[in-house]
């Protein structure tokens, strides 16, 4: 045996299995997985054993050995024992998925850092010490597209770092703002009660809680850049090719426009066909809610009847009198035991005016700050400038179906989860009208088996979990949710990594198309690394891509469009508003980066005397709940703020007794204001 | 609504207690014996035990769920044991079977009223109750543990990810705020120093709370 002549350096990939940012390690081999903090990468997962997998050098190759652990190590579809592991090849961990690369040895030494010796360490230093040196986040912006500030709306190649604007009051260094400051300082002041920063679904659900606890609309504001609260929602929907008659991946009694979520969207859809004598479709519908998901598929709502319901809550709790346009700049206590929060808006003649709202409980749920977009369709585009050919499926893009539909051509599809599906669905209903439409389908990795949690493991077809919803049915109302709630931050952690992870609706008809597709071989799946993407002299995409196969490492895809179905990106980073706010009041994090609250969505460390912060949506994720970007993840958020804003005797807000309870029921039911 | 175990047993003792005995009563009072309030308390104990199987059941389902269709079938299967042991004539309190139709009716209405009652409308008066489990009553234990509302989270042990780079500030002296820019430099006063009980230090003539913890500021 003799020593290797130069330490072998690997890069490894990977995603958060819950937010899914990217993260990556370039670390000198031997390299080790386990669930235990002395292990390289840390991996928190029940799934995961205290030492699970080693990767190491042999003969200047890269072995996998696994362990001997409980769940096994796969690559590709088969669990292993010892491989050589080709550079560019995945393999999967528990929930975890790695692309593992041969790299040179890095010059700086900052970026890898052998295993440091071994040393006692209490959980939480361990858990940060697994991010420190030793990790690093793929930095965010490089592969995002966020909404535009001012008009909420996506632009193709935004600059990268949300606007900074200077904060009024020579910055708004201090913690502590005195009222006078505010008053003297010539900017208007709208003072208020309860103010909702985001203006969206989250601020919706939040006012339309405090209005039906008894609080009035006089005494509610909310900040968005959208007069709807569902207007960027439905737009992201008309995008990703949902119209109004097609459906959300949404429960059929999750009801945005009614807390009680009765009569859930399947009866309201039952009594609308029965009224219009419509039988066979009611007795259709009848029979989808009482059978899914065992003997049909579950019931989901078409998008345009729940934007309809929102629309007319919206009127009722006089929505219009509570929205204000204003883009949140920043937030900061005051000395009263208030908050001010600074905000612009943009005047006709294209100004920036900047103003104040200062209020005693403030509600952020400013929902995701951008979209993802795959690193390589990114640099690409800003290459090239070409914005027509790769595209996310987030943006406008119907010219893709209106060229194919006219001539046809290949389209690749990067992505697997629901918005994928819907994609290839669309594509196909192309298809049926010209037949000239082939499919790729490229993922990153093969998923071998699905994820599992005790006793139930996730069913996996074409190499895609299948799940009703976005997060087990179980965590919004069931035990799931009882145990996340209990669980402490690591716990809470590991148990995310469990359930979490990209999965796609089980509809018969997509796996119909699936099945059909490759049988006919118009759909094809293809697993590999992009390393490139070039535009040929036919105005075609060169997708070079590495597939960590041995007899053939590298191919190359040409296709006439790429649509990027990644989905939405959930950093902290992205959103100056509440990087901002963490960055002055020391804010505490959980252990996916986003903001720390209470089991009553009270945002940890942002009291001030009896003012209060609470926080719904996606920048929660990682705590007490897991959807907490769904419908009725949005409206228990918002309950239970409400709720303990009434513990604490905020004004306006009553018990909701069952009579009271039902009294606002029928006010609902008859359109009648709360 | 997605039920927990506490969440079955709480709804099967509520609803069988009140409108399974609003149901037994007529329905006892019809065929003159006490049979049919001996049927009730059986569904009752059973349906306790059958819960823990239910709940099993699901451990084994990746949603953790309970389709309609499965409360169906358990319905189904609860009734036909019950009716079962009743036709042994070895259930106490019941010596003789009734009429098949008299438990048919009873035990369907029962079960019917319940099941409409629990898929949504039972929500319209408590609001807490589906996102519970089904439960009324959560144990105060669960809440209890949790951490003090404005506590703040210190800084260097709590927060993951990039922001523990970031070293937590020291304890500050703020400086009495200076609206007027006029004055200038020659504005600038001595600092009363405030220690609040979470050891932050602030200037005494700022706010009435402690910008760290919200504790309120006490008079000297």
């Amino acid at each position: 045996m003799q020593a290797p002549p130069q330490t072998l350096y690997v890069r490894l990939t990977w995603s958060d299995v819950v937010t899914g940012e990217g993260r990556e390690l370039i670390a000198p081999l031997p390299v080790s997985f386990g669930r235990t903090d002395e292990n390289t990468v840390v991996l928190n997962s029940n799934k995961v054993s205290r030492r699970h997998a080693l990767l190491k050098a042999q003969d200047g190759q890269v072995i996998l050995e696994d362990l001997q652990s409980k769940n096994g190590t796969y690559v590709n579809q088969d669990r292993i024992t010892q491989v050589s592991l080709p550079s560019g090849a995945g393999f999967q961990i528990g929930p975890f998925h790695f692309i593992a690369t041969v790299e040179p040895a890095p010059l700086r030494q900052a970026s890898a850092q052998s295993s440091p010796p071994a040393q006692p360490l209490d959980r939480a230093t361990a858990f940060s010490q697994s991010f420190l040196g030793r990790l690093k986040d793929i930095p965010p912006g490089e592969s995002t597209l966020l909404f535009n500030p001012v008009i909420g709306n996506l632009t193709p190649l935004a600059p990268k770092s949300p606007v900074e604007e200077a904060l009024p009051l020579g910055g708004l260094h201090r913690t502590i703002i005195p009222m006078r400051e505010v008053y003297s300082s010539q900017l208007p002041v709208m003072e208020t009660t309860y103010l909702a920063v985001g203006g969206g679904i989250g601020s919706f659900t939040w006012a339309d809680h405090l209005r039906i606890y008894g609080v009035p609309a006089n005494q509610i504001t909310a900040l968005g850049l959208e007069p709807l609260p569902i207007g960027r929602y439905q737009r992201l929907c008309r995008n990703s090719q949902i119209p109004g008659y097609e459906r959300l991946r949404s429960n059929s009694d999750s009801c945005p426009d009614n807390i009680w979520g009765w009569p859930s969207y399947g009866l309201r859809e039952i009594w609308n066909a029965l009224r219009q004598g419509k039988v066979a479709e009611a007795a259709r519908v009848a029979m989808q809610v009482f059978g899914e998901p065992v003997i049909t598929d579950t019931y989901t709502p078409r998008s345009g009847d729940v934007f309809r319901a929102v629309e007319r809550e919206v009127r009722r709790i006089g929505w219009d009198r509570i929205f204000r346009y204003g883009r949140a700049l920043a937030v900061r206590k005051t000395d009263d035991g208030r908050y001010v929060v600074a905000y612009t808006l943009t005047n006709e003649r294209g100004q920036s005016l900047q103003q104040f709202a200062v209020a005693r409980y403030v509600h952020l749920a400013m929902g995701y700050p951008g979209i993802r977009i795959l690193d390589d369709i990114q640099e690409y585009r800003e290459r090239t400038r070409d914005v027509q050919h790769a595209v996310n499926a987030y943006e406008e893009h119907d010219h893709v179906y209106a060229h194919l539909l006219k001539h046809g051509g290949v389209v690749m599809v990067r992505g697997r989860g629901i918005v994928a599906s819907r994609v290839i669905q669309r594509l196909y209903e192309v298809r049926q009208q010209n037949k000239d439409v082939v499919i790729m389908h490229l993922h990153r990795s093969p998923v071998p088996v699905g994820h599992q949690d005790g006793r139930a493991r996730r069913t996996v077809i074409n190499h895609v979990e299948l799940q009703p919803f976005n997060w087990p049915k179980a965590c919004w109302t069931g035990s799931m949710r009882l145990r996340l709630e209990r669980a402490d931050d690591q716990e809470r952690d590991q148990l995310l990594n469990d359930w979490g992870g990209t999965t796609t609706a089980d509809r018969r008809d997509w796996q119909r198309i699936a099945k059909q597709g490759l049988q006919e071989g118009w759909y094809q799946i293809y697993f590999g690394e992009v390393r490139r993407l070039e535009r040929t002299v036919r105005e075609q995409l060169l997708t070079q891509i590495s597939t960590g196969k041995p007899n053939q490492p590298e191919i190359a895809l040409t296709t006439d469009f790429i649509i990027d179905c990644t989905g939405l990106t959930a950093s902290l980073e992205n959103n100056s508003f509440l990087k901002d706010m963490v960055d002055c009041y020391h804010v505490g994090l959980n252990p996916k980066g986003l903001l720390k609250v209470s089991n009553d969505f009270e945002v940890m460390g942002m009291g001030n005397g009896p003012g209060r912060v609470y926080a719904s949506g996606v920048m929660t994720l990682g705590g007490p709940h897991a959807a907490v970007d769904s419908f009725l993840g949005l409206q228990f958020a918002a309950l239970r703020s409400v709720e303990d804003l009434l513990a604490q005797h905020a004004p306006g807000i009553n018990p909701l007794t069952p009579i009271r309870s039902f009294s606002q029921w029928l006010r609902w039911a008859r359109g009648v204001q709360p | 609504m997605t039920p927990t175990l506490p969440g079955r047993w709480q709804i099967r003792v509520f609803l069988l207690t009140t409108l399974g005995l609003i149901i037994s009563l007529p329905v006892s009072l019809v065929v003159g014996n006490v049979v049919p309030l001996f049927v009730l308390l059986y569904v009752l104990l059973f349906g306790l035990a059958w819960d823990v199987i239910y709940q099993f059941i699901t451990s084994y389902r990746w949603d953790r769920d309970w389709p309609t269709s499965f409360q169906v079938a358990a319905g189904i299967i609860e009734g036909a044991l019950v009716w079962g042991l009743i036709l042994t004539k070895k259930l106490p309190g019941i010596p003789a079977a009734p009429p098949f139709i008299v438990f048919l009716v009873q035990y369907g209405v029962i079960w019917l009223s319940i099941f409409v009652l629990t898929q949504g409308p039972l929500r319209v008066f408590w609001l807490k109750w589906r996102y519970q489990g089904g439960q009324w009553f959560v144990s105060r234990g669960i809440q209890a543990g949790e951490p003090t509302h404005q506590q703040q989270p210190s800084p260097a042990l709590q927060i993951a990810g990039r922001y523990n780079h970031r070293q937590p500030s020291p304890p500050q002296v703020v400086r009495p705020s200076n609206p007027d820019p006029r004055q200038g430099l020659a504005g600038l006063q001595a600092v009363q120093p405030y220690v609040c009980a979470c050891g932050f230090v602030f200037d005494s003539s700022v706010g009435k709370f402690c910008s760290r913890c919200g504790r309120p500021k006490l008079q000297p």
